[in-house]
């Protein structure tokens, strides 16, 4: 079969600089996928509606601050205060957590004062490690599982200490007696 | 690669199980394992970006283009099994919703583009013998439009037809005769008169031109048609204009196949339309998750 001639005539030459299918395609409708998700930046920082941000539905105890994060995250004042980690102060305005134990040497909180109390208490502190909420609306809370308490009282013979079985029901998970 | 993989995702599983049973609640996005599936991830998903970025610079030379492609699907697959044990594959809220959607999206449209990438190549090996550059398909298509006028020319001495008249319907009804069963009893049907010049310059302007100029309904785009129009023209033209005519039909042909190639090439890429934009918004959307949850407090 015959050829067109002259040779430069036969192929498009700076092809190469231009844009084919499907590059004007997606050149564009990327910019359009990028847009939409910096608009949604817009609009949530704008409007102040967090929700978006939510990691998963809050329990039903909690589901009257589903559309006001800053009641549990509230800005931390070591720190800027873009970050909004959930404060353990929120927790204590509504809970009262005093230690779990005076030997305890994990999960100590600040001492505040309690309702009919002169003097200030120590609270327990970091609440979310043991009590995850964003977990669904069923989820009860106060179900801690037993691994969580394995985690500081096990084998309490080899540190002098006696365990005294509580009066009501044993925890959740075991067959009875203590883990 | 694909045993990396392999075994980045069964450690990366196993680690999930163990964290989870040491928890209690299961792993979580904000513990410091789930942070890592999740810092994993987006560190996958920005690699698997820079395939993109790497097709629009086709001069750097950092590695080879097919093990770029290998770690784009096998890692873009890692990713996914990542994000899962990041989540605990939970839908979670607004956010992480639509992120899973397009993850999931993304992942299956560059699934079917893996099998299309499979499939189309060897389709078009066959279908397609003379396949030309993607890029150069319409400057081809071009040549083959000027090559037919010029051969018209070279036959005829000018492509426009001198005479009036509809000798579409006259073309067509030779080719109807001379491709029609004989009659009972008679052995060879009476061969068609040969016309003039003119009949190559009808055909090039009723048939050839439409074709030529991608009208959607023209004749020459069956095969089978072309055959059948381009004996008819034969038995009405002098037997000089054959190699002209034999060489017009040989365009047809080359055009056919190249239509071919820019129907399967479509196929071939359009997934990327669907792919490549919704990855970006991926993310976008994952860095805009990375902040937000790590300023919530990591609970995420």
């Amino acid at each position: 079969m015959r050829d067109i001639w002259p040779l430069s005539e036969r192929f498009d030459l700076p092809y190469i600089r231009r844009r084919h299918f499907p590059d004007t395609w997606t050149g564009r409708l990327s910019l359009v996928a990028v847009g939409a998700a910096l608009a949604f930046v817009g609009y949530t920082v704008f409007s102040g509606d967090d929700r978006a941000f939510s990691s998963g539905t809050l329990t039903r105890a909690h589901a009257m601050f589903a559309d006001d994060c800053q009641q549990c995250h509230q800005p931390d004042e070591a720190q800027a205060g873009f970050w909004l980690p959930p404060r353990d102060s929120a927790c204590l305005r509504c809970h009262v957590a005093t230690l779990h134990d005076p030997h305890q040497s994990l999960f100590r909180g600040e001492p505040m004062l309690v309702s009919n109390r002169t003097e200030p208490i120590e609270m327990s502190g970091d609440c979310s490690v043991c009590h995850v909420e964003h977990r669904g609306p069923d989820v009860r809370l106060t179900n801690v599982p037993d691994l969580l308490c394995i985690g500081c009282h096990k084998d309490l013979a080899s540190r002098g200490r006696q365990f005294v079985p509580p009066p009501h029901a044993a925890p959740s998970g075991t067959t009875g007696g203590a883990p | 690669m694909i045993r990396a993989v392999l075994i980045l995702g069964v450690g990366a599983t196993l680690l999930y199980l163990w964290d989870g049973a040491e928890r209690g609640h299961g792993s979580r996005g904000g513990t410091a394992l789930g942070l890592t599936f999740g810092g994993g991830a987006l560190a996958i998903m920005l690699f698997c970006a820079a395939l993109s970025l790497k097709r629009r610079v086709p001069h750097w030379r950092i590695g080879r283009a097919q093990a770029w492609l290998r770690g784009h699907v096998w890692f873009g697959l890692l990713s996914v099994l990542l994000v899962g044990l990041h989540s605990a594959f939970l839908a979670g809220g607004a956010l992480t919703f639509t992120l899973w959607l397009l993850l999931l999206t993304v992942t299956i449209s560059g699934l079917l583009g893996v099998l299309l990438q499979q499939f189309i190549p060897r389709l078009l090996l066959h279908a397609v013998p003379g396949e030309t550059l993607a890029q150069q398909l319409d400057r081809q298509l071009t040549n083959l439009r000027k090559l037919a006028e010029q051969i018209v020319t070279e036959a005829t001495g000018t492509v426009e037809p001198t005479g009036v008249g509809h000798t579409t319907t006259m073309v067509r009804e030779l080719a109807a005769a001379a491709y029609a069963p004989p009659a009972a009893g008679e052995v060879n049907p009476p061969a068609p008169t040969p016309v003039a010049p003119e009949a190559l310059r009808r055909f090039h302007h009723d048939y050839l031109v439409p074709f030529f100029r991608g009208t959607s309904a023209a004749p020459l785009l069956s095969r089978r048609r072309s055959d059948s129009l381009f004996a008819a023209l034969r038995t009405m033209t002098s037997p000089e204009q054959h190699p002209f005519i034999d060489e017009l039909a040989t365009l047809c042909e080359r055009r056919r196949q190249l239509l071919r190639q820019r129907r399967l090439m479509r196929i071939l890429f359009a997934w990327l339309i669907v792919h490549v934009p919704l990855s970006w918004g991926l993310l976008a959307l994952s860095i805009l998750h990375a902040v937000s949850a790590l300023r919530y407090g990591g609970d995420a």
